[in-house]
């Protein structure tokens, strides 16, 4: 088995808590009901963005839960080829289990034109994640995403709203967004617009999406385990991602770190880091 | 009980909101180092001070121009096994509805007031809004207690005018906190520039308090009707009180009585639910049960067509244009039939007008069908509402009387 089933197994030192599992069913259950807003609104326009990560694989498994076992809907995976061999063996192994109508999108024609982070990592993250994404929502008219982005791995995604429209540029008008309170989640403008992004997991951290992996044995990639002294905590391209150093074998050695680490989450990603304000630029252009 | 609570920090245009919560960030210690040197950074490429503002205002147009233009959540640890979610929003009086975005998540509120200026307009503004929202409890934080060299003269006057203002809102006084949110006074550590002032520090009060549920009937949101394993499943979610296998409901509005046969969760059957949880209802009645419906116990909620409700405008609107009342899952045709008083939300004098962007009015709804409302008493989903125009944006925000 390439990926790992910890989760099933370990009992351990973080045993969780009544309250840290009140608290879980809480977000999971407004996570479920944002899930379900968005496939009422739109059917067969909604698709799910899996970078097989830890956050879009804990969304995968909410989807499964708000339709009672099954994804009702296309499951997209951004391919810049650049990703981790076991990443893709975790993508087919888990697009079979789960029986996921898998979409990989890729930007063919510049990936023929060799682009890659040698070309710059703004071009880079633009052309065959953003891009490749432009050209999957128009082949397959989607008009709406769920995509597992937390405001807490960020300071531009902390301003984000849980339904969240991009313009017919494919850009986010991050200077007027929509007024979003309660339960009443507003795509106001929808029709006008190229789609609309949903995060239901807006409201997550990082140590939640953790103790949620491990309260509902959710299996993840071994990449985010401690191997020689390394493991990684964000996972993105394998060129452009960095492991952090870290003893953590197992969720509750991870739970336990992130409970003294000073070390932001995505310190080991580099499109968060060349320049100030890169990720506001990218972002504003149609990236997660 | 939920072990963090949500705290939204409001006020005027800078009274320092941004800065106070940056720096109860940093105090607290729930700053990551890249976070830290970034900030850095940028406050040193714009020739200023580390600038803790810089920490809630990520835009580059919030920096240049040091103005929060939208809302931003961050997460604070706090003592004991507590966290804290802090809920900026501007105070800009343009920027309402972002503040309106913020808040209206806030379990409780920080009302921060700039000592050097006295209580304006917009402070008036945001506690109103605050109250009207049902925020359970607002703290009042004088800030930059360091211009006026920490003097306890100038804090008790300016503490007097925000007595008078919450007096006026029927707002609960409780603790009046003089800061220095640049200085880091009185935050998470007594301030020994103000010995004179014998309460808590802010840090304190707000790991002192509790949030806790409310407790309530049987009451279930339809979102839609899906299938599991080839049986139609109404799924929605426990919005208040709990409900087990046999139970009998009332589907509203209708008011037909049945019972429930099934309660699914993913790939399996439970016994019993409770809220906030969502779920599956098979019921023993599966006729005619749509999107939009409610379920409850036999404690019925109010069935109508007409409601009675204040509302807060984003923008002006006139009698009898047509609108669209949305109430969690419900969504019907309304119209405005009365408009009985309008106020504005600053010094909530009545006015002669109608209703007009930023502000108050008490109206009478005709909805087109009926829907299924409760009295709002803060926090409760079927007690409030919105008004959407025909491009489905909101308009107003409203609750029922």
């Amino acid at each position: 088995m390439l990926y790992s089933k910890e989760g099933a197994n370990v009992l351990g030192m973080n045993m969780v808590k009544d309250e840290d599992n009140q608290y879980l069913e809480a977000l999971e259950s407004e996570s479920i009901y944002i899930i379900r807003e968005a496939y009422w609104r739109y059917r067969q326009g909604l698709a799910l963005l899996w970078s097989i990560g830890k956050d879009s694989t804990t969304l995968l498994h909410l989807i499964r839960k708000a339709f009672f076992g099954k994804v009702p809907f296309p499951v997209i995976h951004l391919d810049t080829t650049f990703k981790f061999k076991e990443i893709y063996e975790f993508r087919d192994h888990f697009a079979k289990e789960y029986d996921l109508n898998l979409i990989i999108a890729k930007n063919d024609l510049a990936l023929k034109k060799k682009m890659s982070a040698k070309m710059g990592s703004f071009e880079c993250c633009h052309a065959l994640k953003t891009k490749a994404l432009q050209q999957v929502v128009k082949r397959y008219a989607l008009k709406a995403l769920l995509l597992a982005i937390r405001r807490d791995e960020h300071l531009i995604r902390a301003k984000e709203r849980v339904f969240s429209l991009r313009n017919q540029d494919f850009k986010w008008d991050y200077q007027n967004q929509s007024l979003e309170l309660w339960k009443e989640y507003s795509d106001a403008h929808a029709g006008r617009s190229s789609h609309l992004r949903v995060h239901p997991l807006l409201g997550w951290r990082e140590i939640d999406v953790w103790r949620y992996i491990k309260k509902e044995k959710l299996p993840i990639a071994s990449l985010y385990f401690s191997k020689d002294g390394r493991r990684y905590r964000s996972i993105g391209c394998q060129c452009c991602c960095q492991s952090i150093p870290s003893s953590a074998s197992n969720i509750d050695e991870i739970i336990t770190e992130l409970l003294k680490t000073k070390i932001a989450e995505r310190s080991g990603r580099l499109q968060d880091k060349e320049k100030v304000y890169m990720m506001q630029k990218l972002r504003s252009l149609g990236y997660m | 009980m939920h072990n963090y609570i949500k705290i939204v920090v409001a006020g005027d245009v800078d009274s320092g909101k941004s800065t106070l919560i940056g720096r109860y960030l940093y105090e607290s210690g729930s700053l990551n180092q890249g976070v830290i040197a970034d900030i850095s950074q940028v406050s040193k490429d714009l020739k200023r001070d580390f600038e803790f503002a810089y920490l809630l205002d990520s835009f580059e147009e919030e920096r240049m121009d040091q103005l929060t233009i939208d809302t931003t959540q961050c997460f604070c640890k706090g003592t004991k096994d507590k966290s804290m979610v802090f809920i900026d929003v501007p105070g800009h009086q343009e920027l309402l509805k972002n503040m309106l975005s913020g808040a209206s998540c806030a379990d409780i509120a920080i009302l921060v007031i700039d000592v050097g200026k006295s209580v304006r307009d917009q402070t008036k503004r945001h506690a109103f809004i605050l109250k009207f929202l049902g925020v359970s409890k607002i703290i009042a934080v004088v800030n930059k207690m360091d211009s006026v060299a920490f003097s306890q003269k100038v804090f008790l006057k300016t503490k007097k005018q925000i007595q008078v203002i919450f007096k006026n809102l029927n707002i609960k006084f409780s603790q009046c906190i003089p800061v220095s949110a640049k200085e880091g006074a009185n935050l998470t550590h007594k301030s020994k520039d103000m010995l004179w002032y014998k309460d808590n520090p802010l840090g304190i009060v707000l790991n002192n308090i509790e949030v806790t549920e409310s407790k309530g009937h049987f009451r279930f949101l339809i979102q839609d009707i899906l299938s599991a394993a080839e049986e139609k499943v109404a799924a929605g979610i426990i919005i208040s009180g709990k409900i087990k296998k046999r139970d009998k409901v009332c589907i509203l509005p209708s008011k037909k009585k049945t019972y429930v046969k099934t309660i699914k969760y993913f790939d399996r059957n439970l016994a019993s639910a409770k809220a906030p949880q969502s779920i599956g209802l098979v019921l023993g009645d599966m006729d005619s049960l749509k999107r939009g419906q409610v379920l409850s116990d036999n404690h019925v909620p109010v069935v109508t067509r007409t409601i009675l409700s204040k509302i807060v405008c984003i923008r002006d609107i006139d009698l009898n244009e047509p609108l669209k009342f949305r109430c969690s899952v419900q969504q019907v045709e309304v119209r405005i039939k009365q408009i009985e008083h309008v106020w504005d939300t600053v010094n909530l004098f009545l006015k002669k007008s109608s209703p007009k962007e930023n502000d108050l009015a008490q109206v009478v709804l005709n909805t087109d069908e009926k829907v299924v409302v409760e009295k709002y008493k803060g926090g409760n989903s079927l007690g409030r509402f919105v008004l959407l125009d025909d491009q489905e944006k909101i308009i107003a925000i409203g609750i029922i009387l």
